[in-house]
């Protein structure tokens, strides 16, 4: 997955040099923006995709910590695209 | 944004569950008493059912069970792993095997009451179908039973050892026990140079190696059922008789045998007429 730290999902901002430049044309700078939300929408779409049952059916047989462990990670990645 | 408040309601929600589930894990517990657990977690399980937002459905509900099971079952063959079985075959300690089988199968069956228990609590909002629910439990106790049959087995064949039979025929019966416990002997063995781990539920080979013994066994008891009622006809004190029963014990208990015996019981009861 793109844009991921520590397990925890970034939203990579575009190039703050390319989009500030005088020379870049406007019609390239909303191309960015445009790559880059499309790239976001990925992104939120893959943590909200996350199901608890994808533990079990890996076959590892998860015990009941691995439940926790799901949701706090889930929140937190939400939280911090939230943010 | 839903998804964002429902993962950080459900892990409020489940953290209260935390100290129970590190209690469950953790090594340093006696296995014998990881069934106190049970009411506490079921009880905080069927709270949150209740007072949650979100985490009240079954999908959610399944999965934690499951992971509960798991987490019971490794504990379990912590317990009784399945080489340590033969060990203690070997050693011919095979009673401490069957005992701890039975606490085994005592410890993972007491879940599924808890699970009942709660399920009649939450008055028919838990709409489970409880075979997805316990599929790998069951198959983990299904399996303690297939051992707990063989280590019983063990027990009560190895009377054989000490019996002799005496009347006309004793001798030439006797002989035949002694044969009939050494091919006995030999079963077992063969059974003990299975390569793999017998606790392993996801190793299938297990029911055709399981299959292959009780087969084995079937026919060695035919053979005992039949020394036992020559044994029995040769006898002609009803004293005799009861003795002669009584060397056999537990072995009597065994379906085939019992049925055997059947029609001698008849006879012994004629004598009271």
């Amino acid at each position: 997955m793109i844009g991921l730290i520590n397990g925890q999902t970034m939203l990579p901002m575009p190039s703050a040099k390319l989009v500030a430049s005088e020379s870049t044309p406007d019609k390239d700078k909303a191309h960015i923006f445009e790559s880059s939300i499309i790239t976001w929408t990925k992104q939120i779409k893959n943590v909200l995709k996350l199901e608890p049952e994808q533990a079990l059916k890996q076959g590892n047989d998860p015990g009941p910590l691995t439940e926790l462990e799901f949701w706090e990670k889930k929140a937190n990645n939400l939280n911090s695209i939230y943010e | 944004m839903n998804s964002r408040i429902e993962a950080n309601d459900n892990f409020k929600y489940l953290n209260t569950l935390r100290p129970w589930f590190n209690k469950l894990v953790d090594s340093g517990k006696e296995f014998n008493t990881t069934h106190d657990l049970y009411l506490p977690i079921m009880h905080l399980i069927l709270l949150i059912w209740k007072r949650s937002k979100f985490y009240n459905t079954p999908p959610r509900l399944v999965v934690l069970i499951r992971e509960i099971c798991n987490a019971i079952i490794t504990k379990a063959r912590d317990f009784m792993p399945g080489p340590a079985i033969f060990q203690l075959i070997s050693s011919e300690e095979t009673y401490e095997a069957c005992e701890k089988l039975a606490t085994t199968i005592d410890v993972c069956t007491k879940f599924k009451d808890a699970y009942f228990e709660y399920k009649a609590k939450a008055e028919n909002t838990w709409k489970l179908t409880t075979n997805a629910l316990f599929v790998r439990l069951d198959s983990f106790l299904e399996r303690c039973h297939d051992i707990l049959h063989l280590t019983m087995t063990i027990v009560q064949f190895n009377k054989l050892a000490k019996i002799e039979l005496g009347g006309t025929k004793g001798k030439s019966l006797t002989e035949t026990l002694n044969q009939i416990f050494v091919e006995f002997k030999k079963t077992v063995e063969q059974f003990q140079q299975l390569n793999y781990d017998i606790m392993d539920i996801e190793i299938k080979q297990f029911d055709d190696d399981f299959y292959e013994f009780r087969s084995k066994i079937k026919e060695l008891e035919r053979r005992l059922a039949s020394v036992i009622t020559q044994g029995f006809d040769d006898c002609d004190t009803i004293h005799g008789r009861f003795k002669l029963l009584d060397s056999f014990e537990g072995l009597l208990n065994r379906p085939i045998i019992q049925d055997e015996l059947e029609k001698k019981h008849i006879v012994l009861l004629d004598f009271y007429k």
